[in-house]
């Protein structure tokens, strides 16, 4: 008897952590981990509407993910429901395999998950920019010569290290986001959610924090989520995802969303300047080529081609 | 718009006063404080007197900066100074002015003279404080000295942030204040003429707008300090530690000789008031 | 009403040494029933040129008129005098309007202007043009008026913020960043709006940093650098000139036209993207024919 229970006690435990092994070197194998999983998640802030409406979506890491959508779309719920600063009503959010319905997660989660949001006012703790930046990884408990380098790392990642003993109300708005980034940066975030970062900023400013935004993605493998409503943002995306009415009504390259210029009209949202003249030049009969033209430069060098024809 | 808040604002720079640990100044504030209001004669006030001079010179705040912060509390002063010249009622040898109950004598205006020192005194002092030590360290002071306090489950931690916050809003708020002022303004809001009662009304147009934008900063704000993972003072670490250093002993060593000197003086000479 | 201003210059800090001037040395002349448009980066000084427009901030040096009102008189009661009938015809919409709402409902803060402004108007007439202003700017009177302001939606809110300006019938409306974080279907619908506005007379003036936004819109065009007029006139001077504007993206076709300038191809187009785009088709349709 004891004999045979031994038995079986050991041939399972064997089965399983051969299973485990297996699992952890599937893991490894599959280059594109999933870093945010929505499963049919329902949110409603006052039970009339769903804000987010059976939204399903997945998001890996590492990739530059554009959020478009008009005010009022839900994308914003969105970027909150993957925080947990909010909890869906049914469904379930997934964040490197933690459920953001578990209290107990909430806070891994949002180690991982940084969040900046539209007003740059409305984020900072602390007056002098060093001290604001420090708060993030005081709030973990990071020792106090590892939040000094974290502080020097997050400084000199989004280009703000002379502002480092300024006060932040001395900074434009442009300068304010990007110590925004910098203080959830000191965390040592996987994923960077921006939630309208740039929608209160002057061109100069929305340059200076996309520029950050794309070096960190590139250089640093940030999982990048950027919910925004400038068209524009979205050429340098590695996928779109439009929302309207808490769906997702369109997913994928920025070339295969810009193709369908009357369901992004549906949404609120319209093409950027370069696309839309090619669009109707293009229905007037002007031939310039049928690749679709996106940036100001590949509208002048087609336009140019033709040129050349004639 | 936000230059105009003199009193409690930081002025950058670097000085001896500035790179003192700001317990050692809060320190010295109070028992600075306590001084001011002990001393007795003119003697000892020439004294603090100087001491405060010394503070100004090593804080390398100009000067001008400094008495700025006095222009609150004038009408305070000057209110006082005359509420003292006139009623004053202690012992007096001579009579300048008696007119019905009112009368101004010697002591009265020596009184009066004290009061306006003491004030002035007592202003100049803390803005020295807060013009040299940032909201942070501020508070960061206040929430160190407060530590014994947690014993009896005192919320030093919350309060000290709360304090950081409301500091770091000032500028912000009051940027927002005068946008609101200005776009009743237009809407031929006005808010200078008519009685108190009319006054107070005519501020509705402007508080509720800011009531309302402060609550939403305020959601807004709940909400970016969770995600930057948030959770109260349990297993928080502290990325400045306040550190005493030798400009702390000397500012304690030069305050001890104003002290003992004060304390001379008071009982070398016959106290005035 | 015309808007003339001469060497208008202004330091938020007179006293500083050396100045640092919000604005230094602005002529311009607005003309009745233009809409223009003033372009320029945070800090250029095109807020604090408009605060000027009706008496916000006052005079320091130069010499300002609007219509029939003299803002640098140096006679202070006078110049106290004419305020509250200059800024009863010279309406101005601050940057993100709708966080000056402060009523219990839509109608009372709607006519809190009108009320400043005319105290002697009866009950009726109020009611008449606050729902006129409603309607102007979109708005179902009867739907909206016992609303709060505050259940409304953002795009709603920002309209009745409008309408609070509009109810007084100004004859210069002036909006700082009118457009500002509205997603693009609501921009067309705003711009639109400030469009059916227009009625020959009333001079619309909209502060931007958006040269796409203020090329599409204007008749003509101010660019404001670090307190300083650098560029006045139409779209076509202003960005025909070859000049680049620090801090400021230049709109898509003027990039689109240099581009090919540059590698000598002159196309001579409007740059109003719809003109442009008409320009185009009949330069190519041309050639091709010949």
């Amino acid at each position: 008897m004891l004999v045979k229970k031994l038995y079986k006690w050991y041939n399972n435990t064997w089965r399983k952590i051969k299973k485990r092994n297996l699992k952890k070197a599937f893991c490894k194998k599959k280059e594109k981990m999933s870093a945010v999983k929505l499963t049919n998640v329902c949110f409603s802030y006052d039970d009339e509407i769903n804000a987010v409406n059976n939204l399903s979506l997945e998001i890996n890491q590492g990739e530059y993910i554009v959020v478009l959508g008009r005010n009022g779309s839900g994308k914003s719920t969105v970027a909150k429901l993957i925080n947990g600063l909010i909890t869906a009503q049914s469904g379930s959010v997934e964040v490197f395999g933690l459920n953001a319905a578990n209290k107990s997660d909430l806070f891994e989660i949002r180690k991982s998950v940084g969040m900046v949001f539209q007003n740059p006012d409305n984020q900072m703790v602390a007056t002098i920019v060093e001290d604001d930046i420090a708060f993030g990884p005081e709030n973990i408990g990071v020792s106090r010569e590892q939040i000094a380098q974290r502080i020097e790392f997050a400084l000199n990642a989004t280009g703000t290290l002379s502002f480092r003993n300024r006060p932040s109300s001395e900074l434009s708005g442009g300068q304010k986001q990007r110590v925004a980034i910098a203080g959830v940066l000191a965390i040592n975030p996987k994923i960077l959610i921006l939630d309208e970062a740039t929608s209160m900023l002057d061109p100069v400013g929305r340059e200076e924090v996309i520029g950050v935004i794309k070096k960190l993605n590139k250089e640093n493998g940030l999982t990048v989520i950027c919910v925004t409503h400038y068209m524009e943002e979205a050429l340098d995306a590695d996928r779109v995802i439009v929302m309207d009415g808490g769906k997702v009504v369109m997913s994928g390259t920025p070339e295969q969303i810009f193709a369908c210029e009357k369901r992004i009209e549906e949404c609120g949202l319209s093409l950027p300047r370069a696309a839309y003249i090619y669009n109707r030049l293009k229905e007037r009969g002007v031939d310039l080529g049928d690749q679709q033209v996106y940036t100001v430069k590949e509208l002048a060098d087609r336009l140019c081609e033709l040129f050349a024809k004639i | 718009m936000a230059k105009s808040l003199s009193f409690g604002q930081y002025y950058q720079a670097k000085s001896f006063v500035h790179s003192m640990d700001p317990r050692v100044k809060l320190l010295l504030l109070i028992a600075y404080l306590v001084t001011v209001f002990v001393v007795s004669n003119f003697f000892g006030f020439a004294l603090i007197g100087a001491f405060l001079v010394l503070a100004i010179i090593f804080s390398r705040v100009p000067v001008f900066t400094v008495l700025k912060s006095m222009k609150g509390i004038l009408f305070l002063i000057i209110f006082t100074v005359i509420l003292n010249v006139f009623f004053y009622s202690g012992e007096y040898d001579r009579v300048f002015i008696e007119w019905g109950s009112v009368r101004v004598t010697d002591s009265s205006l020596i009184f009066a003279a004290f009061m306006a020192l003491r004030l002035s005194m007592l202003v100049l002092g803390s803005s020295i404080l807060t013009l040299t030590t940032t909201p942070v360290e501020l508070t960061d002071g206040i929430e160190s000295l407060l530590y014994p306090l947690k014993l009896i489950k005192f919320p030093v931690h919350e309060l000290a942030l709360i304090m950081s916050i409301a500091l770091r809003f000032i500028p912000t708020l009051s940027d927002e204040t005068q946008r609101i002022i200005n776009a009743q303004k237009a809407r031929g809001g006005d808010f200078e003429s008519g009685g108190l009662i009319a006054r107070a009304k005519a501020m509705i147009p402007i508080l509720i707008p800011l009531l309302v934008s402060s609550f939403r900063r305020a959601e807004e704000l709940g909400d970016a300090m969770d995600a930057r993972c948030y959770s109260g003072s349990k297993g928080r670490t502290r990325y400045k530690r306040l550190k005493l250093g030798y400009r702390d002993g000397v500012g304690f060593v030069v305050f001890a000789i104003v002290l003992a000197g004060v304390i001379y003086l008071n009982g070398a000479f016959v106290a005035l008031v | 009403m015309r808007i003339i201003c001469k060497d208008l210059t202004y330091s938020y800090d007179p006293k500083k040494k050396p100045a640092v001037y919000a604005l230094n040395k602005v002529s311009l002349t607005i003309n009745e029933g233009e809409f223009f448009g003033i372009i320029g980066q945070t800090g250029s000084g095109k807020s604090t040129l408009i605060q000027h427009l009706n008496a916000l901030l006052p005079v320091q040096e130069g010499f300002l008129s609007v219509g029939e009102f003299d803002l640098s008189l140096k006679d202070k009661k006078k110049y106290k005098k004419q305020l509250k009938e200059l800024r009863s015809k010279v309406g101005m919409v601050f940057q993100y309007p709708e966080y000056q709402l402060f009523a219990e409902s839509v109608f009372d803060d709607v006519a809190f202007g009108l009320k400043n402004f005319f105290p002697n108007l009866n009950a009726n007439e109020v009611a008449q043009r606050v729902a006129n202003a409603l309607n102007a700017v979109g708005l179902n009177y009867y739907e909206v008026k016992d609303k709060s302001p505050f259940d409304l939606s953002g795009g709603q809110k920002r309209r009745v913020a409008i309408a609070g300006v509009l109810v007084t019938d100004p004859e210069v409306l002036v909006l700082d960043e009118p457009v500002a974080g509205l997603d693009p279907a609501g921009k067309k619908e705003l711009m639109a709006l400030l469009h059916s506005l227009e009625n020959g007379r009333r001079t619309i003036i909209i502060v931007s940093h958006d040269m796409d936004e203020v090329l599409e819109n204007c008749s003509r065009i101010a660019v404001m650098q670090q307190g300083e007029l650098v560029k006045i006139g139409t779209p076509e001077e202003v960005f025909n000139s070859n000049q680049s504007y620090a801090g400021l993206n230049l709109p898509v076709t003027v990039q689109v036209n240099n581009l090919l300038k540059e590698r000598g191809i002159n196309l001579n187009c409007n740059f109003k993207t719809e003109q442009f785009i008409c320009d185009l088709e009949r330069f190519f349709k041309k050639t091709t024919n010949n």
